[in-house]
C-alpha cells in the first residue's frame, strides 16, 4: 500500500520532470545526498517516552533550476537507533522514515546575487517505530501525505551558492491508529497482522509539520556541484491529549553532503 | 519582481548570517514541542490502569471489576512514595487479573501472576527425571527440536517437547515419524511446556492430516470498551506434508501448559486423530502486548482472545479429552508415570474412534 502511494507520488511528478527536460533552458541535476544527525521522537503507539538517538540518511532525486522556476523530486530514507535514559537503565527502540517528495518554486523577488522563491510541494512520509521488550514488540506506524508550502532565499557569489529554505505543512492526510493497542506479534507475524491493519485509519490534520534548511554549494566543472546542508524538521500528529495512544511527534537534525551531477 | 532593494543585496552575507541564526534558534524549539513525559507515581499508576482498562482483552473471563480495583488501590498512591512501594502496588493491581501473560518489569524487579505461577509449580503433572531415566533412557534421541524414543518395544513413539521456543523442524519431525515404522501411535508430551513461538504449532501440525479445516478463531481489542473486539478471524490448518501421520496421537498436557501450548491444545480439536490427556492446561490463549510506562517500566498483558471451535474461550485452561491427574505417589514409589502408561495402553489396546473423540475415550 505504501509503495503504491510512493510510486503514485513519483508518477505525479513525472510530468514536471518531462516539462523540465523539454524546457531545455533549465539545467537538470541528479542529486545524491548522504549524512547523519540526531533524531528525537515520541510515538505513543510504541512508547510514551521521548526517545533520542543518532540516525543516518540518504536521498536520491532530481532538481531543475531556472531563472523563474525551479523544481525538485526524489526519495529520502533515514533511520537509526534511539534510546531513553533512566537513572539505572536505558531503553532502546528503532525507527526510520521513508519519504517521496516533489516541489515547485517560483522566483518572487530579486535576481542574482540574491533571490527569493516561494512554492508548493507534496510529500509522502512513512514512519515506523519498533520497540521490543519481554519477547514482544510494540510497533508505531504513521503515514503522512502532506501539502507543503515553502519559501527559499538564494545567494550567488564567485561560484558559490548559499541558500536557506523553510517549509510549513498546512494540511496533511494522516494514517494513524484509531485504537492502538500497540501491535504485538509474539514473535510470529502470521496471525494478527490483518487485524492490526484494521486498527489504522486515515485522518486529516492541519499544521502537521515545519522544517528548515540552510546550505552552501560549490559549482564545479561541467555544471556539477558539491554541497553541504544542515536541516531540521518537526512532524506531529497534532493530537492534543498528552497520553493519547495515537500521538506522534518526531524531530531531527541532520548534516548532509550533496553531490549534484548535471544531466 | 526584480526590484529588490540594492541595499538588501549589498548585505547578502548579513542576510545569510541572520538566516543561519534563525535556523538554529528555530530548531531548538523541539524541546518545547517534544516535552518529556510526566512520570510521577500517580501518573504512572493511572497510565498503567488506563492501558489495561482500554486494551486488556480478558475481562469477561477473568471476572474482575477493574474500576473497583482502581478505587481500592488508587488512594494508596502518593507522589512521594518510593519506587519499591509503587512497584508493589502496581504489581498487586495486575495480580488481580490472575493472568500468566501479565507482567510488570523494572530494573530492580519483575512481577508475575502469583496464582498462575503457584498453579504451575504446585500442580505440575510431570517428573522429567522419571521420564528420562525410566522411559526414554539417557540415550534418547534429539531431532528437530524434539526429544524422542521408542516405548513398548517400538509400538509407541514418544516425543517430548519442552518449550515452544525451541524451533521445530518439519523435516526433522518427518524423520522422527519414519524412524518408528512399527509404531501404532504417537505420544506427544507437552507437560510443563510454558509456550513460545506460535509458528511451531504450524510446524508440528504439518505432519498431521489437513483438509483446510479451521483450527480456532481469534479477535483483537478494537476500542476502549471491554467488549470492543474486531470480527473473529479464523486460523486454518497448515498444508500437510505429502505423507501425513494418520495414526492416533495422544498429547499429554498439564497445568504447566501455557500460552502457545494451550493454543496447540485447542487446535487439536480440529484433528480427528489427536487426543488430549492429562490435566487442564494453564490457559493463556491471548497474545500479549508490551508497552512502556512513563517511568520506564515495562508492562505486558493480552490484547487478543482466542475462541475454540466449540465457541468457548478457554483462557483459564483447556480441558483434556481424557482427564487423568498425575499420580505423584506412584511416580515416587514405583517409578512409573501413570499418564504415559495410560496413553500407551490406549494406543495399544483401544481403538480411538475418530469422529467422536469424547465418547470413544470416555468408554
Amino acid at each position: 500500500m505504501m509503495h503504491r502511494r510512493i510510486l503514485l507520488s513519483l508518477i505525479c511528478f513525472l510530468p514536471l520532470v518531462v516539462w523540465g527536460q523539454d524546457s531545455a533552458r533549465q539545467p537538470l541535476f541528479l542529486v545524491l545526498e548522504g549524512g547523519g544527525g540526531l533524531g528525537v521522537y515520541r510515538d505513543a503507539g510504541a512508547s510514551p517516552l521521548r526517545h533520542r538517538g543518532p540516525q543516518l540518511g540518504g536521498s536520491l532525486g532530481v532538481e531543475a533550476k531556472g531563472n523563474i522556476w525551479q523544481w525538485a523530486a526524489g526519495m529520502r530514507l533515514q533511520g537509526g537507533g534511539y534510546g531513553y535514559k533512566l537513572d539505572v537503565t536505558q531503553l532502546f527502540a528503532y525507527g526510520g522514515q521513508l519519504s517521496a517528495y516533489g516541489e515547485l518554486l517560483r522566483r518572487v523577488g530579486g535576481t542574482s546575487p540574491l533571490s527569493f522563491w516561494a512554492g508548493v510541494g507534496v510529500d509522502e512520509l512513512f514512519d515506523l517505530r519498533y520497540n521490543s521488550q519481554l519477547s514482544n514488540a510494540s510497533v508505531g506506524m504513521s503515514n503522512f501525505v502532506r501539502l507543503r508550502l515553502t519559501a527559499r532565499v538564494e545567494g550567488h557569489r564567485h561560484g558559490w551558492m548559499a541558500w536557506a529554505q523553510a517549509w510549513v505543512d498546512p494540511v496533511a492526510l494522516m494514517l494513524r491508529p484509531g485504537f492502538p493497542y500497540v501491535n504485538n506479534y509474539d514473535r510470529d507475524i502470521a496471525n494478527p497482522v490483518a487485524c492490526a491493519l484494521d486498527q489504522y485509519g486515515w485522518y486529516v490534520a492541519g499544521l502537521t509539520g515545519v522544517a528548515s534548511q540552510v546550505g552552501i554549494r560549490r559549482h564545479l566543472k561541467r555544471g556539477n556541484a558539491l554541497g553541504l546542508a544542515y536541516s531540521w524538521q518537526y512532524v506531529t500528529s497534532r493530537t492534543a491529549e498528552d497520553t493519547a495512544p495515537w500521538r506522534f511527534q518526531q524531530a531531527s537534525h541532520g548534516l548532509t553532503f550533496q553531490l549534484l551531477f548535471c544531466l | 519582481m526584480n526590484n529588490l532593494s540594492p541595499r538588501l543585496i549589498g548585505h547578502t552575507p548579513v542576510v545569510f548570517l541572520l538566516m543561519i541564526v534563525a535556523q538554529l534558534s528555530f530548531s531548538s524549539c523541539e524541546r518545547a514541542f517534544l516535552y518529556d513525559t510526566t512520570a510521577t507515581p500517580m501518573h504512572t499508576f493511572d497510565y498503567l490502569w488506563q492501558r489495561v482498562d482500554q486494551q486488556y482483552s480478558m475481562f469477561d473471563v477473568k471476572g474482575v471489576d477493574w474500576q473497583a480495583v482502581y478505587d481500592s488501590l488508587r488512594p494508596q498512591v502518593t507522589d512521594t512514595m518510593g519506587d519499591d512501594s509503587l512497584f508493589a502496588l502496581c504489581a498487586s493491581m495486575l495480580n488481580c487479573l490472575n493472568d500468566g501473560h501479565v507482567n510488570l518489569v523494572s530494573s530492580f524487579d519483575a512481577s508475575r501472576s502469583e496464582s498462575v505461577h503457584h498453579r504451575f509449580h504446585a500442580q505440575s503433572g510431570i517428573d522429567v527425571d522419571l521420564v528420562v531415566l525410566d522411559y526414554l533412557g539417557v540415550g534418547y534421541h534429539s531431532t528437530g527440536g524434539m526429544v524422542h524414543g521408542p516405548l513398548c518395544d517400538g509400538k509407541v513413539m514418544y516425543l517430548y517437547y519442552g518449550s515452544f521456543s525451541n524451533t521445530v523442524s518439519v523435516a526433522g519431525l518427518r524423520r522422527i515419524v519414519d524412524s518408528y515404522p512399527e509404531a501404532q501411535g504417537m505420544i506427544l508430551d507437552l507437560r510443563g511446556n510454558g509456550g513460545g513461538n506460535l509458528a511451531n504449532i504450524d510446524r508440528i501440525l504439518r505432519v498431521m492430516p489437513s483438509h483446510g479445516q479451521v483450527l480456532y478463531r481469534s479477535q483483537i481489542k478494537a476500542g476502549p470498551a471491554h467488549d470492543a473486539f474486531t470480527p473473529l478471524e479464523p486460523t486454518y490448518a497448515p498444508q500437510s506434508v505429502d505423507d501425513p501421520f494418520f495414526l492416533p496421537v495422544i498429547v499429554l498436557v498439564d497445568r504447566g501448559c501455557f500460552s502457545a501450548t494451550s493454543t496447540f491444545a485447542i487446535a487439536t480439536q480440529a484433528y480427528d486423530n489427536i487426543f488430549l490427556m492429562g490435566d487442564t492446561t494453564g490457559g493463556g490463549l491471548g497474545l500479549p502486548t508490551m508497552g512502556t510506562l512513563p517511568n520506564g517500566w515495562v508492562y505486558r498483558f493480552s490484547i487478543t482472545r482466542t475462541i475454540a471451535l466449540d465457541g468457548r474461550n478457554y483462557e483459564n485452561g483447556v480441558p483434556p479429552d481424557i482427564l487423568l491427574p498425575f499420580d505423584r505417589e506412584r511416580a515416587h514409589s514405583l517409578r512409573r508415570d501413570n499418564i504415559i502408561d495410560s496413553a500407551c495402553a490406549l494406543l495399544l489396546g483401544q481403538s480411538l474412534v475418530a469422529d467422536n473423540k469424547m465418547s470413544a475415550l470416555s468408554n
